[in-house]
């Protein structure tokens, strides 16, 4: 098996015949394209799935951070979360150029961009559609950003066809091996960010007047009227900060997936899982739910049959029916009782 | 000797009316507060001491009437927004943020004040008035008892700076002792210039704290008393409140009688704030 090296350089756009990214899939990573009739990792690849897992697990726990923080502060369930994953993949991929084009922007540039673009429209469609309708109720709630999830999802169709999309990872070069291990360099990209953002977060929330005054609104929202916080004004602060993170999520993810307009809903599904199976009030379990399922589910593609991994989007179901049959009480509590 | 009545009036309540549906909890109660006056409303359970508060902070829309501060209209505007501007509540059930710290609670109070550099005076202050909050500084605020509580409630209130501090029920649920230390720190703002409106349910309490009582029944203000002679004062409450007057700060201020309506108009404005922040 190959770990991605070389061949993840410069892939340009070209015809999605297996639908694309069903999955956080991983070009040249070791869970589907090379796998053998049987088993898609011998033991030998243990240390590679575990690592590739809890790459992916990044991703999740960014996006189950997401949900999080849009849950907590205003109790909207944010259906959209993938596809602002994937708007913050595809402005990446369209500010950088999918072959490196020198003429498009430098990286930092364009995933800098890409980030701030998703998150002024994450605000705004807080604003202009949640925002109006906040006291019809969670399932309503839902169902709108639901609604969001589509119109972003044709929103990119428009313009990228059902074409797939690859980048270049941040720094190009072979994979770096540590103790026989190969990873390839986004890997580090991804986990290190992943880091520093969690970092900023925890320092925000805690350290800073407005990151406090977010957690006034999520542990009680009349006493934050009481001190004279805008509520309103923190709603849209949540939604803007959950696309934030969607988007970069999406950037640091593009250079080792294939980036599709439908690439959002099963990543959606799986952030959902992790938020859930961290216990979705807690920030630290978000984010452990996050790389859980991610090394879970590398274990599980990697050590079925190709005849089972094929049906790998199953996953996260079937553990969310589980998750939710087990900690059904710990789930509902939250989201039936209103926040007094 | 001049009387409170000279000094300026500092929040003015004309004819005011909160309904929740069809249930009128206060109709049309008007009155006035002058600068460093601590006016007491006291009545039954129920009475609508609570949602008079809740409709001058703006927590709950008012359905009639007028609230003006220092001249300014500000009926109906949005509780966030009289906090701006110097109308404070500290509200019954103290509405803390109980998982975090005292530290960061008191540090919300003044989040309207930004980056003022007398919050670091006034935090000061607070502690130098409430000692206990800065031993528990760190402690999260739901594991404080009942009385440090209501301590911090005061505390986080007086962050902000506020020109009017409108205390619910100071007593509500606290043991004697503790009520006491409550009632000298009410007594110490007061007499380092604050403005107070206190509702409270233990009248011998808010006797003692207030120079001026409103008597509220169902939703109306039936007597008005004032700082001259405490006896007839008692005799009226007792007869307005059904004996309830005579009820000492030595009983738990808590367990009065008249529990249907008060518990109705309490789960109305329970309702109320949970649909959340008005538009």
């Amino acid at each position: 098996m190959v770990a991605a090296t070389s061949e993840t350089v410069a892939i340009g756009a070209h015809q999605s015949e297996d639908r694309g990214a069903r999955h956080v899939k991983r070009r040249g990573g070791p869970m589907i394209e090379h796998m053998p009739v049987l088993f898609a990792a011998g033991l030998g690849q243990l240390p590679e799935t575990l690592a590739s897992g809890i790459v992916n697990g990044c991703i999740y726990a960014l996006a189950a951070i997401s949900l999080l923080v849009v849950y907590n502060v205003t109790g909207v369930i944010n259906f959209a979360v993938g596809d602002f994953l994937m708007a913050g993949a595809m402005l990446t991929l369209l500010f950088a150029g999918p072959n490196g084009d020198p003429h498009r922007l430098p990286l930092a540039l364009a995933v800098v961009l890409a980030v701030l673009i998703v998150t002024v429209v994450g605000a705004l469609l807080e604003v202009l559609v949640i925002h109006p309708r906040r006291r019809y109720g969670t399932i309503f709630l839902l169902i709108l950003t639901i609604g969001i999830s589509s119109l972003l999802e044709g929103g990119a169709l428009i313009p990228t066809g059902s074409l797939t999309y690859g980048l270049r990872p941040f720094t190009t070069g072979p994979a770096v091996s540590i103790a026989g291990v190969l990873l390839p360099r986004q890997d580090f990209w991804i986990v290190g960010s992943t880091l520093i953002v969690m970092g900023l977060l925890w320092y925000g929330a805690t350290r800073t007047r407005t990151g406090k005054a977010l957690r006034a609104c999520e542990v009680n929202p009349t006493a934050a009227r009481l001190v004279g916080i805008r509520v309103d004004r923190y709603w849209t602060i949540a939604f803007a900060l959950g696309a934030l993170l969607a988007a970069f999520a999406g950037a640091i993810l593009v250079p080792v997936t294939y980036a599709t307009y439908n690439m959002g809903i099963p990543i959606t599904l799986k952030a959902f899982v992790a938020w859930i199976l961290g216990g979705v009030e807690s920030p630290v379990g978000a984010v452990a739910g996050g790389v859980g399922f991610g090394v879970l589910e590398a274990v599980v593609l990697g050590y079925s049959p190709a005849s089972v991994a094929n049906y790998g989007d199953a996953v996260p179901l079937l553990l969310l029916i589980v998750v939710l049959v087990v900690r059904r009480r710990g789930l509902t509590r939250r989201l039936v009782v209103t926040r007094v | 000797m001049t009387t409170v009545t000279d000094r300026p009036t500092v929040l003015h309540v004309e004819d005011l009316s909160v309904s929740y549906g069809p249930v009128r909890a206060v109709r049309g109660v008007s009155f006035a507060l002058h600068e460093n006056e601590c006016l007491g409303v006291v009545g039954a359970n129920g009475a609508g001491k609570s949602s008079l508060l809740a409709g001058i902070a703006g927590l709950v829309r008012p359905s009639g009437g007028r609230v003006s501060l220092g001249g300014t209209h500000v009926t109906g505007s949005r509780t966030e927004d009289n906090v701006r501007r110097g109308l404070v509540l500290v509200p019954e059930r103290r509405q803390l943020f109980a998982s975090m710290s005292v530290h960061d609670n008191l540090l919300l109070g003044s989040y309207v004040r930004g980056r003022d550099r007398r919050v670091p005076e006034e935090l000061e202050r607070v502690e130098a008035l409430f000692p206990i909050l800065a031993e528990r500084r760190e402690q999260r605020a739901g594991t404080l008892s009942g009385g440090e509580q209501q301590m911090l409630a005061i505390g986080r209130g007086l962050m902000s700076f506020p020109q009017v501090l409108m205390v619910d029920e100071p007593s509500l649920g606290l043991a004697p002792v503790v009520v006491d230390t409550v009632a000298d720190a009410l007594r110490e703002l007061r007499r380092q210039g604050l403005t107070l409106l206190i509702v409270e349910q233990n009248v011998r309490l808010a006797m003692a704290l207030a120079d001026h009582l409103l008597v509220m029944e169902q939703g109306v203000i039936v007597s008005e008393t004032g700082a001259g002679s405490a006896l007839s004062q008692e005799a009226l409450i007792a007869a307005y409140l059904g004996g309830t007057g005579a009820g000492s700060t030595e009983g738990a201020p808590g367990d009065a009688s008249g529990g249907m309506g008060e518990e109705i108009s309490r789960s109305l404005l329970q309702t109320e704030l949970s649909k959340g922040e008005q538009k």
